[in-house]
């Protein structure tokens, strides 16, 4: 996996495909794997870079205090050792936020913005968050997990098998690293700025999705924002429906005149 | 994405992880991405390499005709590219009797082959309804069909079923049926089963209940010694793509009991 280091921090990603540059950011408790399938399947259009953000996956384990602008800053030294100019960007969960905020601090550098989830501001959540990973990571990450995703898929072979993929990584986590991330989210507020975000931006919510309410109401402030809800899903409805969900996005950035209009390049 | 290039063909690919290599070669109609689902769960402990073999993907489409042996030097060259010696192989349908190929020719190059579908004989006329399909109809006109062919019944109406197939379909324009009908032509003119009691690395074979090539897997498996032969109930030939959770397990089950499962 390649890795930038522009911050300091080591950030591990994956290339996958090639064409226009599709940047994609990943929750809590998940790592670039909840993009499994938009990484396969926007990779027919695009250069698909998926990062593993501070906490997770190969990237570093960061234990000091740091702001969600920094996470946003290792995002930026990852499409620029890519040479990537401009981007879609996609973000689930904290993923979102710092969309959010990459969108109104560099929009000359995105196109179109994707949010799942889509939070702009504190959510009352983070300290039950904090509490579970720093004294239980093991017991709290599949409790966590599958409160992220509609009742019922969880169980199903297809959810217990996506869900078990995260757990396996489980030595790689470390609780401190993981409530550092929560606290970065929990203390930006971008919420009087989004009347000033530029790029076009659409907001996707599982109809199950807690962050269905935050969602609508930053989909609300942000111009020309579109919200949809994708029915029987949770807050990771990336994974949990990606047929629902890539046509979603396929159409916004088709209406955005951001779709490549041939695959493979050809 | 990286790629090679040998004897002028472009070789496309996608890396994933880091580790001990694991090298993927996929099945007629798909390409690197009909492994989504391992690309991702093998990246936990492996560097996962996922080739776009000839006529599929960004890899070249060849409408001249070549051997079996070509492709196999295709994959040689990615593995020499990505100082691979020593990988895992994973190959399907097409790539499994490429990967059965690719370990008797180059013993110590790989340390242990799974084989999804694992047909070894020559099979002359066998793909000439493809052949035909693809030359006459095109990608347009077949694929689909094709793809419904490989899976279990109802399972290209299911949700998730029909999301993967038009995964392939939606490339259908950068497809081309002649370079498609030159892959069946080297699969049909290939033939290793006079060879297999020759294999060194561990063998795991995985058929789907459903799998067409279920009797060949299962001839495969009992000419190979000490092959372990699997099948999934409810899966077609692309059992991978269809039930992730069974085949992942058959495979790290396999993995673990040769001592190549690495921790983390």
């Amino acid at each position: 996996m390649p890795v930038s280091r522009a911050t300091g921090v080591a950030i591990h990603y994956e290339v996958a495909g090639a064409g226009p540059a599709m940047v994609v950011i990943h929750a809590n408790p998940f790592d670039h794997c909840l993009w499994l399938y938009q990484i396969a399947h926007f990779s027919t259009w695009f250069k698909v870079i998926a990062i593993d953000i501070r906490g997770y996956g190969r990237s570093d384990k960061v234990v000091e205090p740091y702001t969600l602008r920094d996470m946003c800053d290792d995002v930026i030294g990852v499409m620029d050792q890519e040479g990537v100019e401009r981007a879609v960007l996609m973000g689930c969960s904290v993923g979102s936020g710092m969309a959010i905020l990459l969108g109104l601090d560099h929009p000359e550098r995105f196109e179109g913005i994707v949010l799942v989830g889509g939070n702009s501001g504190p959510s009352d959540r983070y300290r039950d968050r904090i509490d579970g990973y720093t004294t239980d990571l093991p017991g709290y990450h599949i409790k966590h997990m599958r409160q992220l995703v509609a009742p019922g898929f969880a169980d199903t072979p297809l959810g217990a098998y996506l869900l078990d993929m995260f757990v396996e990584r489980e030595p790689r986590l470390d609780g401190e690293a993981i409530a550092c991330v929560f606290r970065a989210n929990n203390s930006t507020d971008s919420t009087p700025r989004l009347l000033e975000m530029r790029p076009p931006t659409l907001v996707v919510n599982g109809e199950h999705d807690h962050s269905l309410p935050a969602g609508q109401k930053t989909a609300a402030l942000i111009p020309n924002a579109i919200h949809e809800v994708l029915p029987g899903t949770g807050h990771a409805c990336c994974l949990e429906d990606p047929a629902g969900f890539d046509a979603l996005v396929i159409d916004f950035l088709a209406e955005h005149g951001l779709m490549p209009a041939a695959p493979l390049g050809v | 994405m990286p790629s090679v290039l040998r004897n002028d063909i472009r070789i496309h690919y996608r890396v994933a992880g880091d580790g001990p290599a694991m090298v993927l070669i996929h099945a007629n109609p798909f390409d690197h991405t009909l492994w989504l689902y391992q690309i991702a769960h093998f990246s936990t402990w492996f560097r996962v390499i996922a080739v776009d073999i000839r006529g599929y993907g960004r890899t070249d489409k060849v409408e001249e005709p070549y051997a079996l042996d070509d492709m196999c030097g295709d994959v040689m060259a990615v593995v020499a590219e990505e100082d691979a010696h020593g990988a895992v192989l994973m190959g399907a349908s097409v790539g499994s009797k490429m990967a059965l190929m690719l370990a008797l020719d180059h013993p110590d190059a790989f340390s242990a082959v799974v084989l999804v579908g694992g047909s070894a004989g020559r099979q002359p006329g066998h793909f000439d309804r493809r052949i035909k399909g693809y030359r006459a109809a095109g990608p347009k006109g077949y694929h689909r069909e094709h793809l419904e062919s490989l899976v279990a019944p109802g399972f290209p109406a299911t949700r998730r079923g029909d999301y993967l197939l038009r995964m392939q379909t939606e490339k259908d324009s950068a497809l081309s049926g002649a370079a498609i009908a030159r892959v069946f032509e080297a699969l049909a003119d290939a033939g290793v089963d006079d060879r297999l009691h020759a294999m060194k690395p561990p063998v795991l074979v995985v058929n789907g209940e459903h799998d067409s090539a279920l009797p060949r897997g299962t001839e495969t498996a009992a000419a190979i010694a000490g092959a372990r032969h699997v099948v999934l109930k409810g899966a077609g030939h692309a059992c991978n793509i269809e039930d992730p959770a069974a085949f992942d397990a058959a495979v790290i089950a396999f993995l673990s009991e040769k001592g190549l499962m690495p921790g983390l």
